[in-house]
């Protein structure tokens, strides 16, 4: 009798314990992998419709509206066509960057007063995306590629449990220092990201506000984003996402773009 | 039977925890499991889609100066109990089978004449009316109805009415804005783009009056030869207005490593501008006498309120045939490769006008110690006319043009070579009569990018070469002219910034500036500024002295 209650009791919490062990933790490389495979925006591989709304640190505010189309051509690496339609004096121009493996990013600008498109430094990673205080380098995730990575203890953001990385990008041209970042662990979407500039210096803050899972993948379709340096805010809305690999490579052309 | 059960209960339980509890509990502690659905692209959406989600984030509001407002919302969001999620609803998002926009701008803009003619000297040419202040109204709309990827319709336009009056007689004093000779209103509809594009995969085709930019420069872009230009305002109207859409019938063509465009313009369309009359006009105060006293004729004869219409007249006494027979067929061939891109370009075109007047003509009409002229002064003129000759030519001549442009970055500098060269090009002698030469002209730009569309820092320098000069001088141009161009445009603080245009010459000796204070409320624009021009004789600066002014400009984008 005492056998089978035994065995009983061990068939009971076996499995139980089983199902609590806490899974094998992934190395901090392979969090950023699982990182850079994502598309928290989607620039790479979506039809995209987004809103971003600026403010100062007098209240001012002002809408920058846009579309996006791209592609992802190799892994990590996309092609996009942005659209602007608002505010009144960037209503029309269009932009196209394909991003590179070596060197610099491929851009251009087409503004319709002038109708022309023309190349536009690749090398402006720093620069302010159009005014937002989202630059280049936050959104093309060039520093997550080249760069070294720690671990720092897990954390939760909300009550979604995050893996706590310290990055540390490589690339000389990297606006920043380092990066913390929190990455929730159920789909590898950036939760949270504090840039320190070359001084060690909080420059800004990324915030996730809300995630969408649409077609499987996740998309971070509110944030905000903090320059703390120039009392700055931008919040990022994407308001619609379209999850598709119908775009083809050819179409990321300066032909495309000025007939967006 | 009760061992049975007993037995059963753990592996209901495990069943249970693994594969549902857990998973509702918080999917976050499984990231092997969840490895499959990161936002990378699923490689069978259809077959594994899970439901659409949508999760906040709560408590993730940073510490920040700008207090949140409420952000933009285009569906509510909802948490939920355990993981914060819920199924969203279908996402709806597809492209706009047809999109259609109305964009445009209203400008007011006010300028002040502050030329002054020097102390003693009288005027230099009584003749020639300057209008001292200009108020300018435009109202411009742009509207573009696509559909899908294949189809789209553009239609622009500009409605303007200008205000001109001239400056006051000399015994009446200085200008106070009220007392000039004359005041002349203008109203101009204006109908700027109108043409369809059917595109395809590889092929794009367009159809109709548009404009078409070819070449890469800022200032003077000596391969964008496909539109005429309207010269009547070369420095303060607005940019998109200073070429004039022409009717193109267009192609392009993507051939993967490169694209080439084919053009043909059915009938030649010239530069806009003004013979006399404005402040912009060919015949400028040191024009010689034979002009001016032919403007004075005109003058004379024609009413103010038909001096514009009059201006096409006297921009040409023969225009290329309009019937198809005389056509401008164009080329572009274009590649890139290592971030340089290159185009080449070819046109077969018009270059003019080419002003020819008769010695006989000319000396009667500036016969020295005569008075003003008058109709019977052209007498020989018109006996000459009856004759079948031609006294006096205006026409534009048949010429080749070939040209590249270059353009890659380097760091944050972008650099630009535009080249061309023509088989025949019109210059102008100090005496008006025209001089034709192949010529080759070169632009080297280097801008400085920052990011930012409202930053500008950009040098250009400019090189024109005359093949086969003339012996008597030339307007302007020498043989061998240089010329630095530099266009400066920064935010200050807060709505305000600074922008400066220049273009100097150093030989001739010349010299135009633009500075400018700008201020941007919104969608309104607010500029103040002032042009200033001087050089010595027959440059370019000279040559439109009286163009030195101030102004103001309100503009409203919508």
């Amino acid at each position: 009798m005492k056998q089978w209650i035994a065995l009983v009791l061990m068939l009971l919490v076996a499995p139980s314990a089983a199902q609590t062990a806490p899974p094998p933790h992934p190395s901090a490389q392979a969090v950023v992998s699982k990182l850079i495979d994502g598309d928290p925006w989607g620039f790479g591989g979506a039809i995209v419709a987004a809103r971003a709304t600026l403010k100062d640190k007098r209240g001012a505010t002002s809408e920058l509206a846009f579309s996006v189309r791209s592609h992802r051509y190799t892994p990590q690496f996309s092609k996009t066509l942005v659209r602007f339609t608002a505010p009144a004096d960037v209503a029309g121009a269009g932009f196209l960057q394909i991003q590179k493996r070596d060197g610099d990013d491929e851009r251009f600008l087409f503004l319709p007063e002038l109708k022309r498109s023309r190349r536009i430094s690749g090398n402006l990673r720093g620069s302010s995306f159009m005014g937002t205080d989202f630059s280049f380098a936050d959104l093309d995730r060039r520093d997550l590629r080249d760069s070294s990575v720690s671990a720092l203890p897990d954390e939760n953001i909300g009550k979604f449990p995050c893996f706590r990385l310290d990055i540390k990008p490589t690339r000389s041209d990297s606006p920043y220092a380092h990066t913390e970042i929190w990455v929730r662990m159920d789909n590898y979407l950036p939760l949270k990201m504090k840039m320190f500039d070359r001084s060690n210096v909080l420059a800004k803050t990324f915030s996730a506000l809300e995630v969408q899972r649409i077609k499987g993948q996740w998309f971070v379709t509110k944030s905000s984003m903090v320059d703390h340096g120039q009392e700055h805010e931008t919040s990022l809305v994407l308001e619609s996402v379209e999850p598709t690999t119908s775009i083809t490579d050819d179409e990321f052309t300066v032909r495309n773009l000025e007939k967006l | 039977m009760k061992r049975t059960r007993l037995l059963s209960l753990p592996f209901a339980a495990a069943l249970a925890l693994g594969h549902g509890a857990t998973a509702l509990a918080d999917d976050a502690r499984r990231p092997s499991t969840i490895a499959a659905e990161p936002g990378g692209l699923d490689p069978n959406p259809a077959e594994a889609d899970p439901p659409n989600v949508v999760e906040t984030i709560e408590g993730n509001s940073p510490a920040r100066a700008p207090q949140p407002e409420a952000p933009v919302a285009p569906r509510p969001a909802v948490s939920e109990p355990l993981a914060g999620s819920q199924r969203a609803p279908e996402n709806k998002v597809q492209e706009p089978a047809s999109r259609f926009e109305l964009a445009g701008w209203a400008r007011q803009a006010l300028e002040v004449g502050l030329w002054k003619r020097s102390a003693g000297a009288g005027d230099p040419a009584p003749d020639l009316p300057y209008n001292q202040l200009v108020a300018r109204t435009q109202l411009f709309l742009r509207a573009r109805y696509s559909r899908a990827n294949w189809f789209e319709a553009n239609v622009s336009g500009a409605l303007s009415y200008s205000v001109f009056e001239q400056q006051p007689l000399p015994e009446r004093g200085g200008f106070n804005g009220f007392n000039g000779q004359r005041t002349l209103g203008l109203l101009e509809p204006h109908l700027h783009e109108l043409f369809v594009g059917f595109f395809s995969r590889r092929l794009d085709v367009r159809i109709g009056q548009q404009r078409l930019a070819w070449g890469n420069s800022d200032f003077a872009s000596p391969n964008d030869v496909m539109n005429a230009r309207d010269l009547r305002d070369p420095f303060l109207s607005e940019a998109e207005l200073r070429y004039v859409p022409t009717f193109l019938l267009r192609a392009d063509l993507d051939l993967g490593f490169a694209s080439v465009q084919a053009v043909l313009e059915p009938v030649f369309t010239p530069d806009r501008y003004d013979v006399y009359g404005s402040n912009w006009a060919a015949i400028q105060p040191d024009a010689p006498r034979w002009a001016s006293a032919l403007v004075g004729i005109a003058r004379g004869s024609i009413d103010p309120s038909l001096e514009q219409p009059a201006q096409r007249m006297l921009a040409a006494t023969r225009y290329p045939a309009s019937d198809f027979s005389q056509p401008v067929p164009g080329a572009r061939f274009s590649w890139s490769a290592q971030g340089v891109d290159m185009s080449y370009y070819y046109q077969y075109g018009f270059d003019g006008p080419l002003v020819a007047i008769d010695p006989a003509l000319s000396g009667t009409l500036s016969r020295p110690g005569a008075g003003p002229a008058g109709l019977s002064d052209l007498q020989p003129l018109f006996a000459a006319i009856d004759a079948g000759q031609e006294p006096l030519r205006v026409y534009y001549v048949r010429r080749h043009h070939v040209g590249l442009d270059v353009g890659t970055t380097l760091g944050q500098v972008a650099l630009r070579v535009d080249a061309a060269y023509d088989s025949q090009r019109v210059f102008y002698r100090t005496d008006l009569n025209s001089a034709l030469s192949p010529a080759f002209a070169g632009v080297v730009s280097v801008e400085y990018q920052t990011g930012h569309t409202d930053r500008q820092a950009l040098l250009e320098a400019l090189y024109f070469r005359i093949m086969n000069p003339p012996a008597s001088r030339l307007l302007v141009y020498e043989r061998d002219t240089l010329a630095v161009a530099a266009n400066f445009r920064w935010p200050l603080w807060r709505w305000f910034g600074v922008g400066l245009r220049a273009l100097a010459y150093p030989k001739p000796r010349s010299l135009v500036m633009q500075p400018e204070l700008e201020t941007k409320l919104g969608a309104w624009v607010i500029s103040v500024g002032g042009l200033w021009l001087d050089g010595d004789a027959y440059s370019f600066g000279r040559h439109f002295q009286r163009n030195t002014e101030g102004y103001a400009r309100v503009k409203v984008l919508f």
